[in-house]
């Protein structure tokens, strides 16, 4: 079954600092900016949820018909002292059409990973 | 919280949940009111609504109130019915077209900035027209049979007195069957309280008539009942209203008749009085009344505990019934539609407790009956009911989702229901501040219809921005989901007017799809609506869009072209950002005192030259010599800091253009804009017609085809470029401008023309000011921003040169004759001309003399007898400023060509800077002296790697053997070593072996590519005093050249005269070494033609010649005293008649300036080594024994020498040979002399021995030398022996 996922990574200022078609639905051309769509929309409902839970992962926390955001909040806000402006507060968001939760849950852990490691190159030297 | 009456659900509820009174009336009432220009209703219904009607009611359990606020909704009764679906869409397009047209102006204003919107209140910001359509969508779903609160509570009958027969009439009237479904279907109760209104016009009779009529319809139809209306007491019709009570009825074509223009004071005021009357006196009574019946009928059948029982027996038994659908599923009579009457009549007089408990009994009936549709609406009204009430808020809301849900439910019959329901509901949630939820209620129920759900999505998307905090991104989204779904019903207006707020929202942002669609699609839109500058604008945003699709980048462009082309205009757009202009790499080149033969010379940076020109160029400190002067007729202040140019020189701008598509662009007419003002017309810069940075802000503006660019052609020139490029490309263009007349010149920017139709202009300075781009390269500490201003000057002459020949490629040690070649274009002399080098190792000044003979063969000894033989002229060398002969510089007119000497001295990449340095005669000028900069890159490949290495001679004083590596380091060229000379004085050179030729077409020095090739010379020290061999060297200048090449037509080269000389001087200043000797080191130069054999390559006309220079090689060992040993090598000897005794001799030379004392020791032990000889010798190589090792041994350090000969000392063994004689000898040595020491050894048998078992030393003789200060000098040292074979062979007895 063909599925949709847009997965977008938006750093603290919303600015997106990643975009990628990830879903096996064949390229549509429309269907590039309707995702952004979503997805920025998505943004307001985030930010009303993320100060009110203390979880990274917010499961499908807007929907617009039958696609589903769902988000993972990096605990940036917790460590900034740390961490410099590139990590504090950024979210990976997925736009998806499947329910298949465990999975977005795992893919967002791996993504946080990975984006923790290329982000912090730079503390390589100071450590 | 508010009063939930005075929130705007409560005074919705207050307007549409009202009384409805059905008005019938003949033809002629009308006629009447139309002379007023409106209908009966329309004349009554500002006078049905009362704010403060203050009439007492009792509740059904008697509780007293009093009601204030009431309305009574009139309808004619061909009204009371619902409509047509059609009908209702019309009339929903018809709210919305008019809305659009009224707000088109609106959509040229300024964009509100999205901080303004937030603050903005709510009533400002949402479209008053919302209201509008949210009732006509209500009015839509009324006169449902399944709710009680839109069939009429009474009937007015109005009859004109000048009816005939008027009471007749009346009967009439509610008699025909005209008369709703409602009343006929038994949905309601079709005896209705009837009120009986005679119109009278007092326009057309006296009123006599119409009191007769009234007293026969009172005792017809009963006194309270009936009642007369006069109306148009106005005699003129020119009655003028303070307030208009009927202003929401006006409409556009009745303008110039008043509306109630024949109404007087007397009539409204009789209108007022009716109404009142019949509000209070009739329906209000009448209501109550029926709701005191209702409610005891209802408590006898269905209160208490047997009565529900009952009831619900009684439902069970009942779903057996099979439904009947064409049939009104309840009668007016049946108990449900009775309770249903009495909550809504409860509802209606403000009762909500007793409405709320009528539909709770209700409800569950319904649910059981499965009558959705009922259940639903009376689930609706309870949720308005708790509403009223203020009460559980969560109750409420069940209702209503409830209510909704169910509507949603029964399917596409009830979409009008849901749609109320939904409004209600969500109007419900806004009034507790529950906006977020209110938007997820207009986006549930928008959806089927798609101009509904655009209005829909809007509403939600103001929802959004209401709520607390404001949820900006979804108030866009929602605005542009609503703004497509406008479009799709043709809507234009609408989409830009939404599409406009979400643009609030999204402006700036950095989500690309986003900014794109909407910048696009709102710029179409605009387009078509005939707005193209706002249209163009829009798109002009999306035109950049490199990170799209290639599809939607066509898409984009031919939507821009088409825009452009649908105006016929030519637009010029600041700021068009295709192409992109990539702003650091602007350059702008121009020439003041500076003057470049290259563009490659302009690019060097400017510290470079600076450095160069140094000490040619007069300082400024020099210039200003005298500040009277300088005062007088220097620059005026203002200009100081702008550049000079001179008038008739170009000025180049570089600008590098990038097309961020994946589509192709043609871009024409590129050219610079410029401002010129000469100094006499500053006052009036307008009247150059150049661009305006004012005006230009507004960012576009349209103009004619022909443009501007003539106006300024007698100022100054421009030059156009035409380019296209490719997907992704990168094109730099130099752009010149050319000013003809003194002034101030200012670069303002470039324009370009794209695709033949819009204009493009970037404006240098306030884009620089705005990207705050620092230019920085050429000179770090001014911007482009500083060069853009110059003051144009008065022409001077300005010198061209060229170099000519100079290759690109070359090999290492590559030697050629290059010509320069100045012009003066002008006709203006110059004078004083000083020309420099930055690598006089690679390029140095000839005599022009060179010019006239051939190279190289001049250079060959044989021609050089012919001319005067030029020497090196030292002081010439040391000067690095070359002045050209006076002569020269100021007479000519022809070009002149001068000789220069280029050697590729070293591999790698060499830039070459040649400065020249010129004055002009014109001492006005603020520019008194010029210099022309020139720029080459030479690629020097390495061709022959060399390496000499000098060893004493073993066998001779005064001579060492060189040997000398050349490999060939190309892959294909070849090379013939021509010569090998040595420059110093003191030294003569000559091949170790004469020369034999290889092939037949291969000579010693023929170097294949890759090839090496070793040779070894003998070189003699000429320069020895007291010697005998010195006089057959002498007899040449000492310079020896030794040729390494077959043929002997080729002479040798002369390498006494430039440009050997000259290269040969910079090479040793290059090669110098700090651990400097003795002074004895020697200095070759090797020459090589090179053979080129491939033949793709145009043969040279000149054979090339290659020079490569070793110097400072060292000479001979480290100790100031050399011997040799001379003696015979081979001796035969009967050693029966006893031992051999031989006679040695040694020569000792001392090198030094002073005396020195030397002393031999010879001792009598044998390093081990000779056994080992021995024993080979007796093997049988008895003569012509060579020993292998000897070149090595030579080389080899004394010291090292010493430790060898210490290891090899062995007590045991005996020495085949001793010496003879004294072991030890002392002799004296003048400086630079020679002495001769006898030695003699004794052999004992035959063998080839190795006389090295001696020892010198030496040390200075004190005092004899006056130059004792230098205290770091060696003062004393000791050599070992160095080997010397003898072979001693048994005579053979004759």
């Amino acid at each position: 079954m063909a599925s949709t996922a847009c997965f977008m990574i938006v750093s603290k200022n919303d600015i997106p600092i990643y975009e990628a078609e990830v879903g096996t639905v064949p390229k549509k051309e429309d269907a590039a900016h309707q995702h952004q769509f979503i997805l920025h929309a998505a943004l307001d409902i985030v930010q009303d949820t993320a100060w009110t839970t203390s979880a990274m992962f917010l499961k499908a926390i807007d929907r617009f018909n039958d696609l589903v955001v769902s988000v993972y909040v990096t605990a940036g806000h917790i460590l900034s002292f740390v961490m410099s402006d590139f990590i504090i507060h950024t979210r990976l968001m997925l736009l998806h059409d499947s329910r298949n939760e465990d999975g977005i849950k795992s893919f967002f852990q791996e993504v946080h990973e990975l984006y923790i490691k290329a982000s912090s190159v730079m503390f390589y030297n100071l450590i | 919280m508010v009063d939930p009456a005075n929130t705007k659900l409560g005074r919705m509820l207050l307007d549409q949940i009202s009384p409805a009174v059905m008005v019938l009336r003949t033809p002629l009432v009308e006629d009447s009111c139309r002379r007023n220009d409106l209908s009966l209703i329309e004349m009554l219904s500002p006078y049905s609504t009362f704010s403060n009607i203050d009439v007492p009611v009792r509740t059904a359990s008697d509780q007293p109130y009093r009601l204030r606020k009431f309305k009574l909704r009139l309808f004619y009764n061909s009204d009371i019915r619902q409509r047509s679906t059609e009908a209702a869409k019309e009339r929903l397009k018809q709210v919305i077209t008019h809305a659009g047209d009224k707000e088109i102006s609106e959509l040229c204003s300024r964009q509100a900035e999205i901080e303004s919107v937030i603050t903005t209140s709510a009533q400002e910001l949402v479209p008053s027209w919302f209201q509008n359509f949210n009732k006509e969508l209500i009015d839509a779903a009324a006169f449902s049979e399944h709710e009680a609160f839109d069939h009429p509570v009474a009937c007015l009958v109005a009859v004109s007195t000048k009816d005939k027969d008027p009471i007749g009439k009346f009967v009439d009237l509610f008699n025909t069957t005209q008369l709703p479904h409602l009343l006929n279907d038994g949905s309601m109760d079709p005896k209705i309280l009837k009120y009986y209104l005679l119109v009278h016009d007092n326009q057309e009779g006296m009123q006599e008539k119409a009191t007769g009529i009234l007293a026969e319809m009172r005792s017809t139809f009963g006194a309270s009942d009936c009642r007369l209306l006069c109306i148009n007491s106005s005699v003129d019709g020119t009655e003028e209203h303070q307030q208009n009570s009927w202003a929401s009825h006006e409409n556009g074509a009745s303008n110039e008749k008043q509306i109630g223009c024949f109404l007087n004071k007397d009539d409204v005021e009789e209108l007022r009085n009716t109404m009142h009357d019949f509000s209070s006196k009739h329906i209000i009574p009448l209501m109550e009344l029926k709701i005191r019946v209702l409610n005891q009928q209802v408590s006898a059948t269905r209160k208490g505990f047997r009565n529900q029982i009952k009831n619900l027996w009684w439902r069970k038994g009942k779903d057996d019934v099979p439904e009947n659908p064409s049939a009104p599923m309840y009668t007016f009579n049946s108990t449900e539609s009775q309770i249903r009457v009495l909550g809504d009549y409860a509802f209606m007089l403000r009762d909500y407790e007793l409405a709320l408990s009528n539909y709770r009994l209700i409800s569950t009936d319904y649910k059981l009956d499965k009558a959705l549709k009922h259940y639903a609406g009376v689930q609706e009204m309870m949720g308005l009911a708790y509403f009223m009430l203020d009460q559980s808020r969560k109750d409420a809301e069940y209702c209503m989702e409830n209510a909704f849900t169910t509507y949603a439910k029964i399917g596409s019959s009830c979409r009008r229901n849901v749609t109320r329901c939904g409004i209600w509901w969500a109007e419900m949630l806004k009034a507790r501040d529950q906006y977020k939820d209110a938007a997820g209620v207009y986006f549930r129920f928008s959806g089927e219809e798609p101009l509904n759900s655009a209005v829909m999505l809007e509403q939600a998307a103001y929802c959004f921005l209401m709520s607390t905090p404001a949820m900006l991104r979804k108030y866009g989204f929602h605005l542009v989901l609503s703004g497509d779904l406008y479009k799709k019903c043709d809507q234009i207006k609408h989409a830009v007017r939404t599409y406009r707020g979400a643009l609030s929202v999204f402006k700036g942002t950095a989500w690309s799809h986003i900014r794109d669609h909407v910048h696009f699609h709102i710029g179409k839109w605009y387009a078509l609506l005939g707005m193209f500058d706002e249209g163009i604008k829009h798109v002009l945003e999306v035109l950049a869009c490199g990170h799209q699709a290639k599809l939607t980048q066509e898409l984009f462009l031919s939507e821009f072209f088409q825009i452009i082309q649908e105006t016929g205009k030519t637009f010029e757009v600041l700021r068009l950002q295709l192409p992109v202009i990539n702003f650091p790499s602007i350059k702008v080149m121009f020439e003041d005192h500076r003057t470049y033969a290259s563009p490659a010379a302009a690019n060097v940076e400017e510290s470079l030259w600076q450095a160069l020109e140094e000490d040619m160029t007069p300082s400024v400190a020099g210039l200003k010599s005298n500040w009277l002067e300088l005062q007088s007729k220097v620059l005026p202040k203002k200009y100081k800091e702008s550049n000079v140019c001179i008038a008739g020189e170009a000025i180049k701008v570089e600008v590098s253009f990038r097309n961020p598509l994946q589509i192709p662009i043609s871009v024409s007419n590129v050219s610079l804009i410029c401002k010129h003002s000469t100094e006499c017309d500053k006052s009036d810069p307008a009247s150059n017609g150049s661009l305006d940075e004012d005006k230009n802000d507004t960012g576009l503006r349209t103009v004619s085809v022909t443009g501007e660019t003539s106006t300024d052609a007698s100022l100054f020139d421009l030059s156009e470029v035409n380019i296209s490029m490719q997907s992704g490309e990168t094109v730099s263009v130099q752009l010149t401008v050319t000013p003809k007349v003194e002034g101030n010149l200012k670069l303002v920017g470039v324009r370009w023309k794209l695709s033949g139709s819009v204009i493009g202009i970037c404006n240098f300075q306030s884009d620089i000011v705005r990207k705050k781009v620092a230019k920085g390269k050429r000179k770090p500490k001014k911007s482009l921003k500083d060069n853009l201003e110059f003051l144009v000057i008065k022409s001077l002459p300005r010198l061209e040169g060229t170099i000519h020949n100079l290759p690109q490629t070359v090999y290492t040690g590559d030697l050629r004759c290059l010509t320069m070649e100045l012009r003066n274009p002008s006709k203006t002399p110059v004078k004083n001309l000083k020309m420099k080098i930055n690598h006089p190792r690679f390029l140095d000044i000839a005599d022009q003399e060179v010019m006239n003979f051939e190279f190289p063969t001049y250079l060959k000894k044989q021609a050089i007898s012919s001319r005067s033989c030029t020497t090196l002229d030292a002081s010439k060398t040391a000067k690095t400023v070359f002045m050209f002969p006076e002569n020269i510089a100021s007479s000519w007119q022809t070009p002149i060509k001068w000789p220069l000497w280029f050697r590729a001295a070293a591999s790698g990449s060499i830039s070459l800077y040649i400065t020249i340095y010129y004055e002009t005669e014109d001492v006005s000028s603020i520019i008194k002296y010029r210099t022309l900069r020139m720029h080459y890159n030479v690629e020097v490949l390495p061709s022959l790697e060399l390496s000499y290495r000098i060893s004493p001679s073993p066998s001779r004083l005064h001579e060492f053997l060189v040997r000398m590596d050349a490999t060939n380091k190309t892959s294909s060229q070849n090379f013939q070593v021509h010569q090998l000379s040595c420059v110093v004085d003191q030294w003569e050179l000559a091949l170790l072996q004469p020369m034999q030729p290889i092939g037949p077409n291969l000579s010693l020095g023929f170097l294949m590519a890759g090839q090496s090739l070793s040779c070894f010379f003998r070189l003699k020290n000429c320069k020895t005093r007291g010697s005998t061999e010195d006089k057959m060297s002498s007899l040449a200048k000492g310079i020896a050249d030794v040729r390494l090449v077959d043929s002997e037509s080729s002479g040798l080269f002369d390498t006494s005269v430039s440009p050997f000389d000259l290269f040969h001087h910079q090479e040793r200043l290059h090669q110098e070494r700090h651990d400097k000797g003795d002074g004895n080191t020697v200095d070759f130069i090797l020459i090589a033609e090179s053979q080129d054999d491939s033949d793709a390559e145009p043969p040279r006309t000149t054979a090339e010649i290659l020079s490569h220079y070793a110097c400072h090689c060292r000479v001979g060992s480290s100790s100031p005293v050399w011997w040799s040993m001379d003696g015979p090598r081979s001796v035969s000897h009967d050693f029966s008649s006893g031992f051999c005794e031989i006679n040695l001799n040694m020569t000792v030379y001392n090198s030094l300036e002073d005396a020195v004392s030397v002393r031999i020791n010879t001792l009598d032990s044998l390093p081990r080594s000779n056994s080992i000889t021995n024993t080979a010798s007796v093997s049988g190589y008895e003569y012509g024994w060579h020993d292998t090792s000897h070149l090595t041994d030579a080389k080899v350090t004394p010291d090292s020498m010493g430790g060898r000969v210490g290891k090899a000392l062995s007590p045991e063994s005996v020495s085949p040979f001793i010496w003879s004689g004294s072991c030890s000898t002392r002799i004296n040595l003048e400086p630079l002399s020679s002495a001769e020491v006898p030695l003699q050894i004794s052999v004992f048998c035959q063998g080839t021995f190795d006389v090295s078992n001696y020892s010198l030393q030496w040390n200075l003789l004190p005092g004899d030398g006056g130059d004792d200060g230098n205290e770091s000098r060696v003062r004393s040292g000791s050599c070992h022996g160095r080997p010397y074979h003898i072979t001693v062979l048994q005579k053979e007895q004759s």
